[in-house]
């Protein structure tokens, strides 16, 4: 309800400056008008933005425990969510990043009790920051590239063709995220160059590029491509793999219990079952 | 009361300054990064104000001597990128003019693909910045004196005449205002570019890019073309002081 509000009022207010100017004639008229028009406006916007204020507080909770997961974990976080509310009887809340940034999030008191990283090199960080307690491994996860349903993306069936292409628009994650890192590896250790249309700030940023056709070709997560069941995914070989690493955020309460289940038969089970590899 | 607003809209500013790694000022502003970054924003920018001048008069015309329900219509449209979340006016630009959009798919056929481009960095600025500047514009005409026009149209000028010798030399400051302050919303774009054109270091990665992918990896860099921006939308202020405190000085008076 709230957004209306706001909406009708900016939408009022172009009605106002609408009816305030009949014409070119009285000018000095319509000014006093349009003035008292708009002193109404910006009563009623004041108002709707105090209604906004109000509605919005009044929607968080602080019984919600809060899950930071890197993005690659956006799909199975329902299901993990529900095993975790069953088996612990609290309320949790995942939301997602890229995982460069939770060392910045947690440093600045971002209101999490787990951290689930994509990869181990930025858990390594917020360990050696001391913002987390010893974290366990998750999953495993391997790159491979996906491709648009276009000729040149259908053309693709290698890293090695990816690279040779010139015409291909490929997108890989940015460096600071944990997939950007990982494609480095890879290209560096197969001794290939890319040149990228783009290198998006996360996984799930790069996933759509190609779903939206707008890039040929992509390099993501093993399970990235899974989601999409209509996109073409063509196998890297000797890839680069990463591990996903959750821990729980030092001196929070639940997080020692929220990582025991997800380490649990259970938490492993969804995790398989969305295309993760055991670690 | 008037401490709350005063800390929320200071404390930033300061903080930012405070924090500014003043011993490493060069090696940040220097590194390639900050200088593709600088650059690519500076000509973008520049870029997509040029066009909000070039189209926006026109259209502030057109907007401020119509009446009808087309103008109306098209106020509305005009209006409607500032009430956007830049996001999502770069997944509707995405959806029109990306290389499978309802215009896209024609310019690909020509070859020209917007999307992962500079072409289409300056697209979306040119997107988010054209309302402030028909804005202004649209204002300045509607308060403008028409006897001058009226009095060189009597006396025979053509319309265009009329258009380009006394109705655009009578508004130019609002011109210029209407200008500085497309240029620093189109310099400030982030939602919109990210969405639309990605982020490619020297193509599309502008200066609020660079400050959010290097959060992640330099913070303290970050810190620093954060300050950048600071400065220019302070200088912006500046220029545009006597027009917003001459207002607010002329409205106390009265």
């Amino acid at each position: 309800m709230a957004p209306n509000v706001f909406a009708s009022t900016a939408l009022s207010s172009v009605h106002d400056c609408n009816c305030a100017r009949p014409g070119w004639g009285s000018h000095r008229y319509d000014a006093k008008v349009a003035r008292r028009h708009s002193d109404t406006t910006w009563r009623r916007a004041i108002l709707g933005f105090a209604l906004v204020g109000i509605v919005g507080c009044g929607g968080s909770s602080a019984s919600v425990v809060d899950v930071l997961a890197a993005s690659s974990y956006t799909d199975v976080a329902d299901d993990l969510e529900t095993l975790l509310e069953d088996e612990l009887g609290i309320d949790i809340r995942f939301s997602f990043g890229s995982s460069g940034t939770f060392l910045e999030q947690l440093n600045q008191g971002a209101p999490a009790a787990v951290v689930i990283t994509a990869n181990g090199e930025t858990m390594r960080r917020l360990e050696s920051a001391e913002l987390v307690d010893a974290s366990i491994a998750m999953n495993r996860n391997e790159l491979i590239i996906v491709t648009a349903d276009t000729t040149i993306g259908q053309s693709i069936n290698s890293l090695a063709d990816l690279a040779a292409s010139g015409d291909a628009v490929t997108v890989v994650c940015a460096s600071t995220a944990p997939c950007g890192a990982a494609t480095d590896q890879l290209l560096k250790q197969a001794g290939l160059t890319l040149s990228p249309a783009s290198r998006e700030p996360n996984v799930r940023a790069t996933l759509t590029k190609v779903i939206l056709g707008e890039a040929d070709a992509a390099i993501v997560y093993r399970t990235d491509a899974r989601v999409r069941h209509d996109l073409r995914s063509v196998e890297i070989t000797d890839t680069v793999d990463v591990v996903g690493r959750a821990a729980s955020v030092t001196g929070k309460a639940n997080g020692a219990n929220i990582i025991e289940v997800l380490g649990s038969a259970a938490a492993a089970a969804i995790l398989a079952d969305a295309g993760f590899s055991a670690p | 009361m008037a401490a709350v607003p005063a800390i929320v809209l200071g404390a930033p500013l300061f903080a930012l300054l405070w924090r500014l790694p003043w011993s490493d000022l060069g090696g940040a502003l220097t590194s390639d990064a900050a200088k593709s970054a600088l650059g690519l924003s500076l000509i973008t920018s520049v870029s997509a104000t040029a066009l909000c001048v070039l189209f926006g008069l026109p259209l502030a015309w057109m907007l401020s001597t119509g009446t009808g329900v087309t103008t109306r219509v098209v106020r509305a449209l005009c209006l409607l990128p500032i009430v956007l979340p830049p996001v999502v006016g770069g997944v509707a630009l995405l959806l029109a003019f990306g290389r499978r959009g309802v215009v896209g798919q024609w310019l690909a056929d020509l070859g020209i693909q917007l999307s992962f481009s500079t072409a289409g960095v300056i697209l979306a600025q040119f997107f988010v910045a054209l309302p402030f500047f028909v804005l202004s514009v649209e204002a300045a005409l509607r308060q403008m004196d028409i006897e001058f026009a009226e009095v060189a149209h009597v006396h025979g000028a053509s319309p265009t005449r009329v258009f380009t010798s006394v109705t655009v030399p009578s508004i130019a400051p609002a011109i210029a205002a209407g200008a500085v302050l497309a240029w620093a919303r189109a310099l400030g774009e982030f939602g919109a570019t990210v969405t639309f054109a990605g982020s490619l270091e020297g193509r599309t990665q502008t200066l609020p890019l660079a400050v959010f992918n290097l959060l992640e990896s330099d913070p303290a860099d970050a810190v620093v073309l954060s300050a950048v921006l600071v400065v220019l939308a302070v200088a912006v202020l500046v220029a545009l002081r006597d027009r917003w405190f001459g207002v607010l000085r002329s409205e106390v008076q009265r």
